[in-house]
């Protein structure tokens, strides 16, 4: 079976489902609050696994309560955990997100705890197992030993490239796998479009794959010289919230069975729309047959 | 065999000789220099400026030489020539390039630790080892330096990038020279003995043979020959019959010279029957 490892941010998200977004300097009840892991690269995992290959979670959490947490809804999900160290005395990145039901928005605020990036306190020697190391951008030192030890034998390099995080580019040059959202895309290339952002992205880091997206929009990906467009389903959005995780961890699955780019950003992009018709970013991923029948009825 | 940098030169240390690295632009001098190589038995490092990089040109022409480095008998190393910047480098570690040169040697001393030091992180994460120069060796035409790489100097950029080989300036420049270059032999010695890395002599063309093989036997292990390769291509190419169209035959020829340049190299250089 292909497997995929991940090394990024694994986040308690706390979601609250509103109406609409509050007014300031209210006191508002809330539809439902729940909490929920979260974070690019776990939500990735969660998916892959849902899909039926192996992934793991590599990296450091806090040892309290939160950390614990995580550590049991990746077990829940059949992500694994073995190589996941606990630091003492650290507080876990949280989250808070309201999802407004009108607006169909997500407004998420984040802090990212005090868990260390520190590469010294991880064991590396299982990423040769591996076939993709997928990354999101967090913990930048452990992100480079991990990649070192993949280039090392040949194990490919992902990258979901949400957000332009402060030093991102000291990895770029290693990434195999490159899919940026069009935020990202414009704002690392300082372009005005996605066409000239995307041409410009692979000139500088020359990846073996090359997306960019756009949401509801679809997006855009590189096959040969030529870029192409891709649609997004048209779906009824109930919850956006992960959906972005959700189409890297079905690119990547799709990728592994030998897919083309263009199939490969099909099924993901149904894997996502599905995800976005129910609430949570986890609990509301599909598994491979339902993408197969999603795909089979609009084909 | 495809070797790293420091792999194909610490042959050359273990053996007392120096690689010789040949500019490439083409399918055609690959071939020439290749073949070279093979007849010879002699490991070779095949290098592109870094403009062919830049210019898109490397994305063709790297598959070539990495899969005739698969095939190939000999050890074959494929390095970038003069990196222009952290840009360049990039795309030619994507390129699967097994050895970097940058090439800061136009900035102060500080700038130019700082900046290879940059590099070298960047590519050791990657397995992959570095080139630096140091005491810029300039072109021909504007004449030779006496300006030559200090020792002092050498050994502290040697020490706080943590490069595998370095260029020196001890008496060459690009191009074509107006009179025969007189080589620094002595300060070769004297950076070899201080710092212990990997010495790289550019500029090769047209040193005459003796002072080549003063300068290996001082500590030269890798040395540069891009403008006679050229040379010895295109003035080939331009003798080919006009009536001539199937570029397979017109190429024949041009293939032969680059390779019967490169033979002669090899033996200058020592690197004969090393492989």
């Amino acid at each position: 079976m292909k497997k995929i490892i991940g090394v990024g941010a694994c986040v308690l998200d706390t979601l609250i489902e509103m109406d609409e977004y509050p007014k300031e300097d209210i006191k508002i009840r809330a539809n439902n609050i729940f909490s929920s892991g979260g974070g690019p690269v776990s939500n990735a995992l969660v998916c892959i696994s849902k899909l039926g290959l192996e992934s793991e979670y590599l990296g450091l959490l806090s040892k309290d309560s939160s950390g614990e947490r995580l550590i049991n809804e990746f077990d829940q999900y059949g992500v694994k955990t073995r190589n996941i160290r606990m630091v003492e005395n650290t507080t876990a990145f949280v989250s808070y997100i309201v999802l407004a039901k009108k607006s169909g928005t997500r407004t998420c605020v984040a802090h990212a705890g005090n868990v260390p990036d520190d590469p010294s306190l991880l064991d590396f020697s299982m990423i040769k197992d591996y076939d993709i190391l997928h990354l999101d951008g967090n913990y930048l030192n452990i992100a480079l030993e991990a990649i070192k030890e993949a280039k090392k034998h040949g194990v490919l390099v992902s990258l979901d490239a949400g957000s332009v995080y402060p030093n991102i580019e000291i990895i770029m040059p290693y990434i195999d796998i490159l899919i940026p959202s069009e935020e990202f895309a414009l704002k690392f290339t300082k372009q005005s479009n996605v066409s000239d952002a995307i041409k410009k992205l692979n000139h500088m880091y020359h990846p073996k794959v090359l997306v960019v997206t756009q949401g509801s929009k679809g997006g855009m990906y590189l096959e040969g010289d030529k870029e192409y467009h891709y649609d997004a389903f048209k779906i009824e959005c109930v919850d956006s919230n992960g959906a972005g995780d959700t189409f890297h961890g079905a690119f990547l699955v799709a990728y592994l069975e030998g897919k083309s780019i263009k199939e490969c950003v099909r099924f993901a992009s149904a894997t996502s729309a599905i995800k976005c018709q129910k609430a949570g970013a986890r609990i509301a991923l599909p598994n491979k047959d339902e993408v197969i029948s999603f795909l089979n009825e609009r084909s | 065999m495809l070797y790293d940098l420091k792999r194909i030169l610490d042959l050359a240390e273990k053996d007392g000789y120096a690689v010789p690295a040949f500019n490439v632009y083409n399918l055609e001098t690959v071939m020439g220099v290749l073949q070279a190589a093979e007849e010879a038995r002699s490991p070779v490092i095949m290098q592109l400026y870094s403009r062919l990089v830049t210019s898109g040109n490397s994305d063709y022409v790297c598959p070539i030489v990495l899969e005739a480095a698969k095939r190939a008998t000999v050890p074959v190393c494929l390095h970038l020539d003069h990196g222009s910047g952290k840009d360049a480098v990039t795309i030619a570690l994507r390129n699967g390039m097994t050895g970097i040169m940058i090439d800061y040697s136009t900035l102060d001393l500080e700038e130019n630790i700082k900046g290879t030091k940059e590099v070298v992180d960047m590519c050791n994460l990657v397995n992959v080892q570095v080139e630096g120069e140091l005491g810029h060796i300039g072109k021909a035409i504007d004449g030779v330096t006496n300006q030559f790489t200090e020792v002092k100097d050498a050994v502290k950029y040697v020490k706080e990038t943590g490069v595998t080989a370095l260029a020196v300036q001890v008496g060459t420049a690009h191009g074509r020279y107006k009179q025969a270059p007189v080589l620094a032999i002595d300060r070769i010695k004297e950076i070899k003995e201080a710092t212990g890395v990997h010495l790289v002599l550019h500029g090769g063309s047209g040193v005459p043979d003796d002072q080549i093989k003063m300068a290996v036997q001082a500590g030269i292990r890798k040395m540069n020959f891009s403008t006679d390769l050229c040379y010895t291509f295109i003035e080939s190419v331009q003798e080919q019959d006009k009536n001539k169209i199937a570029i397979d035959l017109i190429m024949k020829e041009p293939i032969e010279k680059v390779k019967a340049f490169c033979l002669s190299k090899i033996d200058v250089l020592g690197s004969r029957n090393k492989a």
